[in-house]
């Protein structure tokens, strides 16, 4: 018995292995810590039709990648049709690039990496937020379009936060394998777990019902992004921003075409801020100017 | 890719605190849905009035709709419910002082309830009618002939599809996150999130579940011994 036990394993192992080896790397380093569901898995349901990354003579045909469940970046409106912050932007940065023809696609956020790296799409627009372990992976543009500023979020009649300090011995709720959870992370590792952490796996939506019946005191989000958990306006941002980054297109790393599509952006994005196009866009979608520094 | 065994050992060691949550829902439900599926048998199968008629909505329903389901509708309704009697009755009881666990707990147990209903109706009849007649001959009243020719027997034959049945609600209590419950696989998921070996810590929780119902699986084998020595047969 204890034989055959041991063979199973071991068969497990081996094949697990295998499995791994043939995936070569793909999806397993995408991490997702801005996007409304939490990546788990690594589905690749990406059925786009292959790039074709050259046309003949001065008109290169670019194929982008976002998303629909990323309501006031990228989402299907009541008309059908895709629309959004980052798609309009898109089409905002297509006009004003004739070397370029841009063509959307959507596609689950979790295969979006994925697809950029196997060149069926060639840049990224979701809203995608700057950090060490993609820039390892994948190449960002200069220009940032926005800034993603993550606040303490509480009830709307409390007003005794106004720091993580404040917080000590308090609930917190945070998405597991958040950048928020992080944050709390880092500063319960130098403040011996003052904060207690209560994990969400987002399914729920109860966010807004956790805060205003007391179950847990705050929640940490993006500033944008609180509008889009609490429409009804129960909620509020306090304190200092406790983290910013940058959000930007993403581009595959080492490839010539890519960095010459990422440089034409870049002097795109220059463009739109220089006239106001950006922030107008900001304010449209987002419901303010999220696109300049603090 | 390669694997990361020493984050797979790490990631082992900090799924183990999680393990008495698992291993709690798990006991709690499967024991409340035991008790709430022997009645719900007995009523089936003995057409008792009334109970029958509300017994067979209960399992159809409850077989009809997912676990996560149950657990999302109670998390979300019962609040509503109990702080709407609350004010009526003005009772100080809030739906906040309930722990988010017992959600999970309620909600398992209504779940494995009618599961384990049909286990136990299967195994009660299995039962030959004669033996029950042949208690009554030799002067049981039936709630006697059931506790001592009944029961036992149904059990023996209701072991293997209970223990699935436990299996399933070891595996299902994964399902406690969606109320930020923190069982082994979002431990995993916690665990991971620092560096992104999602991989590793996903193969940890398979090992310690898999460990878990290796456990429940030699459990059932020696209750199995156990219970069916009346079934040794003499004539060999």
């Amino acid at each position: 018995m204890k034989k055959t036990t041991l063979l199973a394993v071991a068969l497990i192992l081996v094949l697990t292995l295998a499995a791994c080896g043939n995936k070569n790397n793909n999806a397993s380093n995408s991490p997702s810590p801005e996007a409304p569901k939490a990546s788990s898995g690594s589905a690749s349901g990406s059925e786009s039709a292959s790039a074709s990354t050259e046309a003949p003579v001065t008109v290169t045909k670019i194929v982008v990648g976002t998303g629909t469940q990323f309501p006031k970046v990228c989402f299907i409106d009541e008309n059908g049709k895709l629309t959004g912050f980052d798609v309009e932007l898109v089409r905002e940065i297509d006009k004003r690039l004739p070397q370029y023809e841009f063509d959307i696609q959507t596609q689950e956020f979790q295969s979006l990496l994925l697809s950029l790296e196997t060149k069926k799409i060639d840049f990224v627009a979701h809203e995608m937020e700057k950090n060490p372990e993609r820039t390892e992976k994948y190449l960002f543009n200069n220009e940032p379009y926005a800034h993603w500023r993550n606040k303490i979020v509480v009830a709307k009649d409390n007003n005794t936060v106004q720091s993580l300090d404040d917080l000590k011995g308090k609930k917190v709720l945070v998405g597991a394998t958040s950048a928020q959870a992080q944050i709390l992370l880092n500063y319960n590792k130098e403040n011996n777990d003052a904060i207690k952490i209560v994990y969400s796996s987002g399914a729920t939506n109860d966010t807004v019902q956790q805060i205003v019946s007391g179950r847990v005191d705050a929640t940490l989000a993006a500033d944008f992004a609180l509008s889009l958990i609490d429409p009804d306006g129960k909620l509020k941002t306090t304190g200092n921003s406790l983290s910013e980054a940058d959000i930007l297109f993403m581009f595959r790393k080492d490839d010539a075409e890519g960095q010459k599509l990422s440089d034409a952006i870049d002097g795109a994005i220059k463009e739109l801020k220089a006239d106001g196009t950006l922030g107008k866009l900001s304010s449209e979608w987002l419901g303010g100017d999220f696109t300049a520094e603090e | 890719m390669k694997l990361d065994f020493s984050f797979l050992w790490t990631a082992f060691i900090k799924l183990l605190p999680a393990v008495p949550t698992t291993i709690n829902i798990t006991v709690v439900s499967v024991l409340c849905g035991f008790i709430i599926g022997t009645f719900v048998a007995l009523s089936r199968i003995y057409k008792v009035p009334v109970l029958n008629q509300i017994s067979t909505v209960y399992v159809t329903i409850i077989r009809g709709t997912p676990m996560l389901t149950h657990l999302m509708i109670l998390y979300v309704g019962l609040p509503l419910l109990i702080d709407g009697l609350g004010k009526e009755f003005g009772w100080s009881f809030r739906s906040v002082s309930i722990p988010m666990i017992g959600f999970a707990y309620i909600s398992f147990s209504i779940t494995a309830g009618a599961y384990f209903s049909e286990v136990i109706r299967s195994g009660m009849q299995a039962v030959n009618k004669g033996q029950l007649e042949a208690a009554h001959a030799i002067g049981m009243t039936t709630p006697q002939a059931l506790r001592r020719i009944v029961f036992p027997q149904a059990f023996a034959a209701a072991l293997p599809n209970l223990s699935n049945s436990v299996i399933g609600m070891l595996h299902g209590s994964t399902l406690a996150f969606t109320v930020s419950v923190v069982d082994i696989n979002a431990q995993a998921q916690i665990v991971a999130s620092t560096n992104w070996k999602f991989f590793e810590a996903y193969l940890a929780a398979a090992l310690v579940f898999w460990g878990l119902t290796i456990l429940i699986e030699r459990l059932t084998a020696l209750l199995e011994k156990r219970v069916n020595l009346y079934n040794r047969g003499g004539v060999a």
